[in-house]
């Protein structure tokens, strides 16, 4: 008798769960593991990969955080530039007042005939721009800027200082000082003599705002030996008065021989009062 | 002696996912699903490879070449297809381009000679109680003889516990193809350890 083993049979039990006998001798067989030194190699090499894989996200999230910062950064600058040009803006707006805070320096008092012609300036160019561009209050810089063209033109208007400006009862106080007892003496005769020369303080005055420091410290120095000038405070007087009464002024300036001082009274009559008829006497003297 | 490994898999192993949940974790970066993973397949795998090239040098050499390739392909992976599948599949297109590379394949005439001989009287064939290490060196030595295919195949099935339709799916071959490799494989075992 022959015990043949059916191919199928035995394919049938090889495929069975247990895999038949031969499976039960497989599972005895030595069960090899990989050595530990294959271990580290793929599961480092897994590693480095998810790393590979994490790095290039980072390197992504970096570009996007640069360009985030980089508009934030070109916003800001915009944004300062605005703030930088609306300041000076508000500082050309109040240059007119700013003139007449700039004289207002630490002044080392030489004397008081600087320090009245320091203090009486402002008040010049304040009574000055104010009843100029009286009428329009609420005009913009550039506007005063060409209302002011006929005049020769000032020297650009100092950048704005670096300390707040100074307030104006600051302002009043010296003034309380000087210029209300020379005010209060009507017209002395030393002032009187020194008129003409008190005649081109304003122009000086402005062009003192744009020349270096040490330069107006020189020209201040030279105005010190100078008589105390009082025009300034005649002009601003003169500059309340009605157009009738400031031209009479004006040619009695003339007549006592006081022609610079006319002049500069002239000068600022015209501009506050541009459409006012002139006296034939005073237009020879008309700029 | 408990390897760190070891004690991460165990820790692991409580999650109880499953093996294409792990591999989708990793390609989401989870590198620890990686080695709970590995830890699962690590020693079919290499058993697969050792027995089906016989050298561990090669056996060591595909073994990390099978994983470098399921970790660098691991962002294509889809989870219809069973992880352990698609893993065995890397391992034997390696194992069979090594295989083309080294030596020419078994004849069909040999097959044949182990079937006549498979199907000779019983009385002619030996009639021997075997010890169990014999019967172990047997099949070992049996598994070594095999024609390249057939051990494959026959590895696939004793190993990983492949079915015809997993074993068709890894090797390629037509379902009735599987079913002669592996006849012919049990055929040739057979016939070593009656000889």
């Amino acid at each position: 008798m022959s015990t043949r083993r059916d191919p199928e049979q035995d394919l049938q039990q090889l495929l069975n769960a247990d895999r038949g006998d031969l499976g039960h001798i497989y599972d005895k067989l030595a069960r090899a593991e990989p050595p530990p030194r294959l271990d580290r190699i793929v599961l480092g090499e897994a590693a480095r990969a998810i790393r590979s894989q994490r790095q290039p996200r980072a390197q992504r999230w970096l570009v996007g955080f640069g360009s985030a910062a980089g508009i934030v950064l070109a916003a800001g600058i915009a944004w300062q530039v605005g703030q930088q040009m609306q300041r000076q803006d508000a500082a050309d707006t109040s240059s007119d007042s700013a003139r007449s805070v700039i004289p207002v320096q630490p002044i080392s008092a030489p004397a008081d005939v600087e320090r009245e012609a320091v203090y009486a300036q402002p008040s010049a160019e304040s009574v000055a721009a104010p009843q100029a561009a009286a009428p329009a209050k609420q005009e913009s810089a550039p506007m005063r800027a060409r209302q002011e063209k006929p005049r020769p033109a000032p020297p650009p208007a100092p950048p704005a200082p670096a300390s707040p400006p100074v307030p104006m009862p600051e302002l009043a106080k010296p003034k309380a000082d000087t210029a209300q007892p020379a005010a209060a003496e009507p017209f002395p005769a030393a002032e009187e003599s020194a008129a003409s020369a008190a005649g081109g303080i304003l122009r000086e005055q402005a062009d003192m705002a744009a020349e270096p420091a040490a330069v107006v410290e020189e020209k201040r120095a030279s105005a010190a030996k100078a008589p105390a000038p009082s025009a300034s405070m005649r002009l601003h007087r003169n500059i309340q008065l009605d157009p009738e009464a400031w031209l009479g002024e004006i040619i009695r300036l003339e007549e006592q021989g006081r022609h610079q001082e006319a002049i500069e009274n002239l000068r600022l009559f015209r501009r506050k009062y541009p459409d006012h008829d002139l006296p034939d006497v005073l237009r020879k003297l008309d700029p | 002696m408990t390897t760190s490994l070891d004690c991460l898999n165990l820790a692991s192993m409580g999650s109880e996912r499953t093996d294409e949940e792990l591999m989708l974790a990793y390609a989401g970066g989870d590198m620890i699903a990686f080695e709970t993973l590995y830890r699962r397949h690590r020693g079919t795998l290499y058993r697969f490879l050792l027995r089906s090239l016989r050298q561990r040098a090669d056996a060591d050499e595909l073994f990390q070449e099978t994983w470098s390739r399921a970790v660098a392909a691991r962002e294509r992976y889809r989870p219809e297809a069973k992880f352990s599948t698609w893993l065995l599949q890397i391992a034997h297109n390696l194992v069979i381009d090594r295989f083309r590379r080294s030596r020419p394949h078994a004849s069909a005439e040999e097959t044949d000679l182990l079937f006549s001989r498979l199907d000779a009287p019983e009385s002619e064939q030996p009639d021997r109680v075997l010890s169990e290490f014999e019967q172990r060196r047997r099949l070992q030595l049996a598994l070594e003889e095999l024609p390249e295919e057939q051990r494959v195949t026959f590895l696939l099935r004793m190993e990983n516990g492949l079915g015809l339709e997993e074993l068709s799916e890894v090797t390629g071959a037509g379902r009735e193809t599987v079913k002669s490799r592996l006849r012919y494989a049990l055929a040739r075992v057979r016939a070593r350890f009656e000889s």
